[in-house]
């Protein structure tokens, strides 16, 4: 009992610092998952896409716990699967108020703005990235990958989990190394503008 | 019961010690899950770099921690100077004018890409009925170079040189 309660707080603590520089596997090169991803987790991958046509990633990371450390989480590990430019909301904004082939778009969230956008200054891949907080002990963890051109979704991964140890092990490397594996599955993206 | 009060107690005071003292003021260091800076190399002069703090920092010293990180970054390349990009690929140097040039010309030839589309938000979070964890973050772009003559807006230039002093003077460098 005299062990017990401290102990307990020391994992709840631990639990706390999330979004940390990564814990990579030297001999694998994949994130020091806890458990792998549940089977049915993957709910769509297709592997025969050219990542490297697309000039840049157009990233939402999604969270209601530490937006920005959350972000640079996302961001550092798509630079190291190969993706060189990844462009959050302000900063699509920005280049899209920049180019003079764009600055005729009326709404950016019209459907067919979508498309020119893409068509215009990209082609853009889609990454949408989210980890919400149940406020307890769960995260729900969620990614849809999308050729913003087409509007064809490339890969959806649903990963809800309840966190027992410490949640970037439990809730997102699993996903992040699954986005890794599909990546090498579809060939280096190798991304440039 | 008496006995485990106390070790409650003893617990309460384990916890309060457990957390970070730099919780107090904002402490320069790699960030590590708590506060301080980041960077992800992007290429050679172009790095995405981060500050975080926590529930009780200021955001004028997030914003200088940043400022002090991407000076500290440019100095180790030799450089003077460093811009604030809008995104990674903007062109802020008179060299990136002519590539640029030439990518407007090219950008339409490997666009082909057929099927329908789809509605993709550009604005998407909105309001969250769970619990929300906040605290002043600054990150973006920068890009290093040696001298303002290479910029296409020397206005937006940020002297390496003047940042360090400043943090100096903060002691978060020496």
């Amino acid at each position: 009992m005299k062990l017990f309660i401290p102990a307990v707080a020391l994992i709840l603590l631990s639990g706390c610092a999330s979004y940390a520089p990564p814990s990579i596997d030297k001999e694998t090169g994949r994130y020091s998952e806890i458990v792998p991803l549940e089977a049915g987790a993957i709910e769509k991958k297709k592997t025969n896409v050219d990542l490297s046509k697309y000039r840049f990633v157009y990233l939402n990371a999604e969270t209601n716990v530490y937006e920005s450390r959350f972000e640079f989480f996302v961001r550092e590990a798509l630079v190291g699967f190969g993706f060189k430019h990844i462009l959050n909301q302000d900063e699509l904004i920005a280049l899209v108020s920049s180019d003079k082939e764009t600055t005729d778009l009326a709404s950016l969230s019209d459907p067919l703005a979508q498309r020119k956008l893409s068509n215009d200054v990209g082609p853009i891949l889609y990454i949408r990235f989210s980890s919400r907080w149940d406020g307890d002990v769960r995260r729900y963890v969620d990614v849809e990958v999308v050729d913003m051109s087409s509007g064809e979704t490339l890969l959806k991964i649903n990963h809800p989990k309840m966190i027992w140890w410490e949640v970037d092990r439990e809730a997102h490397y699993p996903v992040l190394n699954a986005i890794k594996q599909w990546t090498e599955e579809c060939g280096k993206p190798g991304v440039s503008a | 019961m008496k006995r485990l009060r106390l070790l409650i107690n003893k617990s309460l005071i384990l916890l309060a010690a457990s957390v970070p003292t730099h919780a107090l003021a904002f402490e320069y260091v790699p960030y590590a899950g708590f506060e301080g800076y980041q960077e992800i190399q992007i290429s050679a002069d172009i790095f995405y770099v981060a500050a975080h703090g926590d529930r009780k920092s200021a955001i004028s010293d997030v914003e200088a921690a940043w400022k002090t990180r991407a000076a500290a970054l440019c100095r180790q390349q030799n450089h003077g100077y460093f811009t604030a990009l809008k995104y990674s690929f903007e062109p802020v140097l008179k060299l990136d004018m002519a590539a640029s040039t030439h990518d407007h010309m090219t950008r339409g030839e490997y666009l082909k890409v057929g099927g329908g589309f789809v509605y993709i938000p550009i604005y998407v979070p909105g309001p969250n009925p769970n619990a929300r964890l906040s605290a002043p973050s600054k990150q973006s772009h920068i890009r290093c170079f040696s001298t303002l003559s290479e910029a296409i807006d020397p206005g937006r230039a940020i002297s390496v040189e003047e940042v360090l002093d400043e943090g100096r003077q903060r002691g978060w460098i020496k």
